[in-house]
């Protein structure tokens, strides 16, 4: 019978980081897409948990969000949509590296591991018997990723933060808004993505500087400095003129108009099902619809006049420079809307980009779900999940030409993978890893 | 790629590796930046007019000088520049020679301009075996949308993050900048050095695709996966989730208070309410009373200071940030002490501070020099390739039309 991770290493054969093992210690989103983009890439990517300590997204399904009692014997740690995303192409070892025989285990990983990832608080490893020196004395050849929020040491060190905190503290989120209003946070927690990403490409350019050079790193990749650099054009703007730049919201500083209008909303009976977040109350606002466009040159304010069939407006002296259009944008907003409300996204965006205009339908997930280019470029790829059934996961994002990466395998039930690990990675008989599930150091259900 | 000397790969793990960038735009010039920083010899390709994002602000005094911007001053650190009008069947020429002697060549070029120059992987490749090549446009190189156009603004409402971004009673609204290309960016810079590996281990190399609408729709949070599967509509929130995930308005500014169950304890210590702790553990309560549970912490933050009401987190233990000011980050403790700050001094705009890169190594060192002006390498840069200047290089002309998405 065929095992699991001779199965998915096969299948990335061909792929950039086949034959690269990485034992991954992170749990919620930054650390698990950091993995997950080395998974895609044919990476080798095992998932550690501790069956009293699963990654929470595990939890994070619709039932739990509902504060539905969920039943345990229908397994949501299994069938989160949320965690299925970020964890597909990896391996799942659920162990108990408090019992002496789970730490034994989790050593003999870190001897077979290139890399490890660990999104702990800066401090967490080293207690759990992986700091430096027990790292290199184990393996000397592994490289350490570390993913604090802000530093590992120093004055930062006792810093803790999540994701938005971490776009707070990079002063992005000072710089986003409306331009009549205070700051707002990005919609997601935008900084966990970002420190995942750049994560991932910490991993590889450790491995490159390892093949090249012999020595293995030690890497630190702080979530909020990869954000402090997202805003350039405003620290060089306060060096250089001792001004911070105002919050511009959806316009442009160089051009006019620029904007988010307002679309004719989705049919009645076509609204949309919002999410559990939100209160019966808010579905009207689902069939809002929104719709970005720029009219960067003269030219391009000539085409939009001619797409608003008010051709005429392109002469208007009160509009012909963009100067002039900067000065008088309110009054452009209030013709833009008045033709944009009358339309759908759709034949605003299309009539505009025939003409070479800048535009774009504002997207929600469920356009992003159903939009005919992402669905022509095969954006989501199906996958069969043991318990979940048919999955939707989206597909690798680094497109390659020769090999194409696609989504190989489900991501793991918690445990799945527990005997193909400790038997073919790590070569522990099966008369042993039988007796390590009856003893429950390895588990396939939580223990809350 | 071959290694300059024996121990510089392990100062500089990209030493040797010659990176040719071009069409800029925000995603290939932060990836770039990135790779020289980490000791790639990058080359950045520039029309006669100079790259575009050359035309962008800031500009000392706000007077546009090419040579002054301050988006592509940030962006371009550590590279060099060769002038190239590469409309000319010359200038073709000696694109061509460069990209032959090059390791990885990125493109931020539309796609319809990578085909009229020839631009595609497979011919390049051909007796070019280990050549990388990352290509980043707005939308792919397939698809309906194609050779649409956009903006900064566009961009970011195409992938679905400005749809959650924004008050629930007011339109979607923008990042800051160019948000959606920075993404794009590292995913660029992710995917060079993935194949780099590649070239390094096979000998083989390959063209990694970003699309920068994929870019951020692919990282929906929990959103994205509950629409793939489950067929519901999220909305955008403000900047109140609920009362312990929010920003908050203080009494000098903003903080932001984004606490789990598991940091409560902790939370309610920051602000002296120990009281709180035990009735709202309770998650049915908390939901219950979270008017009431926001009203108190809008009460506290406009009682005390950001740095306060930071300073009370930090000493608790519980996950509270506050929304800094630009000059504080110039001078904020973490960063001074990790030396993230680079100070350079450009001719004619004055001592400008510019970043080290979010990835540290025990070992490495991260490489900055002043961006450099309009062909200022040229001569060298085709000498080295044993290309004649005569044979397509350009002088530094006037602006072409832009093709980079501005704000």
């Amino acid at each position: 019978m065929s095992n699991s991770v001779d199965d998915l290493a096969a299948s990335g054969a061909a792929l950039p980081l086949a034959g690269v093992t990485v034992l991954d210690l992170t749990m919620v989103w930054a650390g698990p897409y950091a993995t997950k983009l080395l998974a895609d890439m044919g990476a080798t990517v095992i998932k550690l948990e501790s069956p009293d300590r699963i990654d929470p997204i595990r939890m994070a399904t619709i039932e739990i969000f509902m504060l539905e009692a969920p039943d345990m014997a229908t397994k949501p740690y299994n069938r989160s949509a949320y965690f299925n995303e970020y964890n597909r192409n990896k391996l799942s070892l659920t162990i108990d590296t408090r019992d002496p025989r789970g730490a034994a285990a989790l050593e003999e990983l870190v001897r077979r591991s290139d890399v490890l990832v660990e999104n702990f608080r800066p401090g967490v490893l080293a207690r759990l018997g992986l700091g430096d020196d027990a790292l290199a004395a184990l393996n000397p050849d592994i490289i350490r990723v570390s993913m604090p929020a802000y530093s590992a040491t120093g004055s930062e060190s006792r810093q803790v933060g999540y994701g938005p905190n971490i776009e707070e503290m990079s002063g992005l989120t000072r710089l986003n808004g409306y331009p009549d209003a205070g700051p707002m946070k990005t919609g997601i927690s935008f900084a966990d993505p970002m420190a995942g990403i750049m994560a991932a490409a910490a991993s590889v350019l450790a491995l490159i500087r390892r093949q090249r050079s012999g020595i293995p790193s030690r890497v630190e990749v702080s979530q909020r400095d990869i954000l402090v650099s997202f805003i350039g054009e405003a620290i060089l703007e306060w060096a250089m003129n001792g001004a911070e730049p105002k919050r511009t919201g959806n316009r442009s500083t160089a051009w006019a108009p620029q904007g988010c209008y307002r679309c004719a909303p989705l049919a009645a009976g076509s609204e949309r099902r919002l999410d559990v977040y939100h209160s019966a109350g808010q579905g009207a606002a689902a069939a809002e619809r929104w719709v970005t466009l720029s009219a960067r040159t003269d030219a391009e304010w000539a085409a939009l006049c001619d797409a608003m069939d008010r051709p005429e407006l392109a002469d208007d002296p009160r509009y012909r420079t963009v100067e002039q259009r900067i000065a008088a944008h309110d009054d452009l907003d209030i013709i833009v809307s008045a033709w944009t409300a009358e339309l759908s996204d759709l034949d605003v965006v299309t009539a505009l980009q025939q003409r070479g205009v800048p535009a774009g339908r504002v997207m929600s997930c469920l356009d992003v779900a159903s939009d005919p280019h992402l669905e022509e470029r095969g954006f989501l790829e199906t996958v069969l999940h043991p318990q979940a059934g048919e999955t939707r996961v989206t597909a690798p994002v680094w497109r390659l030409h020769r090999n194409p990466a696609h989504v190989r395998r489900h991501a793991p039930c918690l445990g799945e993978d527990n005997a193909a690990v400790l038997g073919e990675l790590l070569g522990i008989s099966q008369d042993d890893i039988a007796e390590l599930d009856a003893a429950g150091v390895t588990a396939t259900a939580p223990r809350f | 790629m071959t290694t300059t000397g024996s121990d510089a790969p392990a100062a500089s793990p990209l030493a040797g590796i010659r990176v040719l960038e071009v069409g800029g735009t925000v995603a290939v010039s932060s990836a770039g930046r990135l790779l020289a920083g980490f000791g790639a010899d990058v080359i950045k390709v520039e029309p006669p007019g100079g790259d575009p994002l050359r035309q962008f602000g800031p500009f000392p005094a706000d007077v546009p000088d090419r040579d002054a911007s301050g988006l592509f001053l940030w962006l371009n650190t550590g590279k060099r520049s060769v002038c190239v009008d590469y409309t000319t069947p010359a200038g073709r020429h000696v694109l061509t020679g460069l990209i032959a002697q090059c390791d990885l060549l990125m493109t931020g070029l539309p796609p319809r301009q990578l085909a009229d120059l020839g631009l595609d992987y497979d011919p390049l490749a051909a007796g070019h075996e280990g050549l990388a090549m990352v290509t980043v446009t707005d939308y792919g190189l397939t698809g309906p949308y194609r050779d649409y156009a956009a903006t900064a603004l566009t961009q970011f409402a195409t992938g679905g993050q400005m749809w959650m971004t924004g008050d629930p009673y007011r339109p979607p609204v923008k990042n800051f900048g160019f948000q959606a290309e920075h993404q794009a960016g590292l995913h660029a810079f992710g995917a060079a050095l993935t194949l780099i590996y590649q070239v390094l281990t096979t000998g083989r190399g390959d063209r990694a695709e970003i699309s920068v609408q994929e870019a951020q729709a692919s990282i929906l949070e929990v959103n994205g996966p509950n629409a793939f599967n489950y067929g519901t509509e999220s909305f955008r929130h403000g900047n109140v989730l609920r009362a312990t995930w929010g920003v908050y308005p203080c009494a000098d500014g903003y903080v932001g208070i984004h606490v789990l169950d598991r940091n409560l304890p902790q939370f309610f210590r920051a602000m002296g309410r120990e009281d709180l702790t035990e009735t709202y553990l309770n998650p049915a309560r908390r939901a219950e009373d979270n008017d009431l549970l926001e009203a108190i912490i809008y009460g506290w933050c406009s009682e005390h200071t950001q740095q306060e009401i930071f300073a009370a987190g930090v000493a608790a233990g519980a996950p509270i940030a506050y929304l800094p000011r630009l000059p504080e980050l110039l001078e904020w403790p973490g960063l001074v002490e990790k030396h993230f700050w680079h100070w350079l001094e450009h001719a004619g705009v004055g001592n400008l501070p510019f970043p080290a890169s979010a990835i540290s190594i025990e070992g490495a060192r991260f490489q900055l020099s002043q961006a450099p002006t309009l062909g200022e390498h040229s001569a060298d840069i085709l000498r080295e390739a044993g290309l004649s200047p005569a044979a397509g290089s350009a002088e530094a002309g006037s602006p072409a039309a832009g093709s980079a998405s501005g704000q």
